[in-house]
């Protein structure tokens, strides 16, 4: 066998219940069950494998794969992003271990449209014809990794994601001198805390825990591993980012009123409290904003600046 | 004179829907996440577009989506202006849409009035 490629994820919803969803869980659920397996030949040297079940890799599942892939030449593992972070370093090392004399691609996707190897693997496993390209496709997906810089900007859009709606809602309630209309639009986006709660996510993009997802401090310290002359310059630039969200206590004195700010968004009683603050201080939020996004793009330039650091 | 109508494509729904709220003194506004569904609502009515350059969350920085729109957009109404966004300071990105017939090319975070001062004179 010469390609083995493997769908893992630690949930049983392993397709969406909208779009391509449920005729993708049907094709696959028609494949039985082997040892928490499903298996679909594609041709004679191709197969993919799917599992999506809890993963628990020291039963009968990891024996399975071990016994059942002694000879694979080829071999590319996709992880689901969310559901396997906690499991995914331990998974890629057993499989790097295991099948030593193969070459071994681990890679992680996400079910967002246009994610490369789920548009692909979704379109194999409805597809009766050109399977065989269609898989070399989902496997060419899977070798494309990502350097620090592609993962660093994966995470300050994810960032921005969070404020970015945010900052035009106060810049537009600012245009229009926090007009009632308005303001009740804006707290019904950000009822039940929604906009204090995304400081606690940009924490967790930032630093995360650990085991858990990509951060960029795991990124910071790859880069310095990689580049370690370079210490002083990305340091400078990670603490840059540090000091805007520090990972515990408050944000600066400059932007104090920030959190209280994104805090008072979802309370229907606090327009005038906000429209102070906002005025008084010319829009602390945004200022506070575009200097974070300024701080990760530095810290995206001084990974960009070292060769080694950006792969 | 009709009140000027214009489409907004982005990934982050959470940020159309801001945008649509900011401009809705102003003009009209429709929203698209992708390519597709902007084919669906791009129209003659439409007065003026704007664009994010990456319509992937997975690739940002790397994803050109909005570039896809920009093109299809030149090649069926050539003289719908077009305005392209970005989180990311790519000035070949810039250049390379400035070259393909965009009108402007704005950095995220944007400044609403400046945003709002551009559609007026655009719209006009």
């Amino acid at each position: 066998m010469k390609i083995v490629v493997i769908f893992i994820r630690e949930n049983t919803e392993l397709f969406p219940t909208s779009g391509q969803g449920p005729q993708l869980s049907q094709v696959v659920q028609s494949y039985p069950l082997q040892n928490g397996w499903r298996r679909i030949q594609i041709s004679q040297d191709r197969e993919l494998w799917i599992h999506h079940v809890e993963w628990k890799p020291e039963q009968q599942e990891w024996q399975y794969i071990r016994d059942t892939l002694k000879s694979v030449s080829e071999l590319y593992v996709a992880l689901h992003s969310t559901t396997m972070s906690r499991l995914s370093s331990q998974i890629e090392t057993e499989f790097r271990k295991t099948f030593s004399e193969a070459q071994v691609f681990v890679n992680t996707f996400s079910r967002v449209e246009g994610n490369d190897i789920w548009r692909h693997f979704s379109d194999l496993v409805v597809a009766v014809q050109n399977r065989e390209s269609l898989f070399d496709q989902v496997a060419e997906a899977i070798k494309k990794k990502l350097t620090l810089t592609q993962r660093l900007s994966i995470l300050k859009h994810r960032i921005a994601h969070l404020f970015l709606p945010i900052d035009v809602d106060l810049q537009g309630l600012i245009e229009t001198g926090f007009r009632q209309d308005y303001w009740n639009e804006v707290v019904e986006a950000y009822r039940d805390g929604r906009a204090v709660g995304n400081l606690t996510q940009a924490r967790q993009l930032l630093y995360g825990t650990e085991g858990e997802e990509d951060t960029v401090e795991k990124i910071v310290n790859e880069a310095i591993r990689q580049a370690p002359t370079r210490e002083g310059e990305i340091n400078e630039a990670w603490q840059q980012v540090q000091s805007l969200l520090p990972k515990n206590g408050s944000l600066p004195c400059d932007y104090r009123d920030v959190e209280q700010i994104l805090r008072d968004l979802g309370c229907q009683n606090k327009r005038e409290d906000v429209k102070n603050k906002c005025k008084d201080r010319n829009n602390p939020f945004h200022q506070w904003f575009v200097k974070l996004n300024k701080a990760l793009d530095e810290l995206r330039e001084a990974l960009l600046k070292e060769g080694s650091t950006g792969t | 004179m009709p009140r000027p109508r214009i489409l907004i494509v982005d990934d982050i729904v959470e940020y159309l829907h801001a945008l649509q709220r900011a401009l809705m003194d102003i003009c009209d506004v429709d929203i698209a996440q992708s390519l597709e569904e902007a084919k669906k609502v791009l129209s003659e009515n439409t007065s003026l577009l704007l664009v994010d350059i990456c319509l992937d969350e997975s690739k940002p920085g790397v994803d050109r989506g909005g570039v896809e729109v920009l093109k299809w957009a030149k090649a069926h109404y050539p003289k719908i202006p077009v305005v392209m966004m970005s989180a990311y300071r790519d000035f070949d990105a810039a250049v390379e849409c400035l070259n393909l017939g965009a009108t402007k090319f704005l950095k995220k975070p944007i400044d609403i009035a400046e945003l709002k001062s551009l559609v007026k004179e655009l719209v006009k």
